[in-house]
């Protein structure tokens, strides 16, 4: 295979560079706001979106520069396999943490409104609406 | 053998390359140049022969070493790549074997970083119970990327100082096929070493 032109391989590897320098940054305002709110913000998914981005794109920019190296197709495949494997269970572990926290947020807001209009309606006291917010805080 | 094949090209290479204007020259033309066609000739020629860290490269120039500078000792050990012309920046003393080295941990250091590190550190976030995710997540990743950095800066350096063709070439522009791109034709074939 013939490959002319532009060598993309070490200009993904400094956008990728570039774009994950702010990674730790990001983490710590997401995290300083999320122990605040428990809630994401902006910042959570700039963090989340930045990581999901930059790093296939450098697993593919490693392939590309193996490629580019002539590596043989032994080490290409040694390459893919771990690059696969671990890029795939992270994929499977994020959509399945994802899809808990979803149900939990959605579970809560549930709890949350049965237990509102209840009170509501039967206008309890006050010390049965302090605990209703303590639970929603809580989970 | 080698050195046959350098005399003899010696000449047709100093016309063409020292004329050399483009910052790039595709396949054919580059092989007019003598510090290619030894290469290009021993890399469909040269037998599988001699020690095993020979054997490691597909078509290695005379006297060329494996990436942990171990000096070849196969025949022909007398024309090295880097000093018959001046094919790099740097002079004679430019070694291929120290360009390799540093293009072989660029890759081990990075590929670690994005196949295994940066994956793993992004799942400890999920799957650590407790406070433990958080710095086990920072900690991985910071490691991570710092291996990264040295990649990266292993890059920067060979992209600014490995020149081919001589004449201003730059990695940053593939001129050529896969495995003579950049480090010309130091392909390190693992599967060979045995």
């Amino acid at each position: 295979m013939n490959i002319s032109g532009i060598n993309y391989h070490p200009i993904i590897g400094l956008v990728v560079f570039a774009a994950l320098f702010f990674q730790p940054i990001l983490g710590l305002i997401h995290h300083s706001r999320f122990k605040k709110l428990r809630r994401r913000q902006i910042w959570s998914h700039l963090h989340l979106w930045n990581g999901r981005v930059m790093v296939p794109l450098g697993i593919v920019n490693g392939g590309l520069g193996l490629h580019i190296a002539g590596a043989t197709k032994g080490i290409k495949a040694a390459y893919g396999a771990v690059a696969g494997v671990l890029g795939g269970l992270w994929i499977l572990v994020a959509i399945f943490s994802e899809v808990k926290r979803r149900r939990a947020a959605k579970q809560t807001v549930v709890n949350l409104s049965r237990r509102e209009t209840r009170t509501d309606e039967r206008r309890t006291k006050l010390a049965d609406h302090g605990r209703a917010r303590g639970d929603s805080q809580s989970s | 053998m080698s050195r046959d094949h350098q005399t003899e090209q010696q000449q047709p290479c100093n016309d063409v390359c020292s004329t050399c204007v483009p910052r790039w020259v595709i396949l054919p033309d580059a092989l007019h140049c003598a510090s290619w066609l030894p290469l290009t000739r021993l890399a469909q020629t040269r037998p599988v022969v001699g020690t095993a860290v020979q054997a490691q490269y597909r078509g290695p120039p005379p006297g060329y070493g494996p990436p942990d500078g171990i000096p070849g000792s196969g025949p022909g050990n007398s024309g090295g790549f880097g000093s018959s012309d001046g094919s790099f920046r740097g002079g004679p003393d430019f070694g291929v074997n120290k360009a390799t080295s540093y293009r072989t941990v660029h890759g081990i250091l990075a590929a670690v970083a994005f196949a295994i590190l940066f994956p793993i550190g992004a799942m400890t976030m999920r799957l650590v119970p407790g406070r433990a995710a958080l710095w086990l997540h920072a900690l991985t990743q910071l490691v991570a990327y710092v291996s990264f950095t040295a990649a990266v800066g292993l890059g920067i350096w060979l992209v600014r100082e490995v020149r081919i063709p001589a004449a201003g070439g730059s990695l940053v522009r593939i001129s050529v096929r896969p495995g003579f791109l950049g480090l010309a034709s130091v392909t390190y074939s693992v599967s060979q070493y045995s």
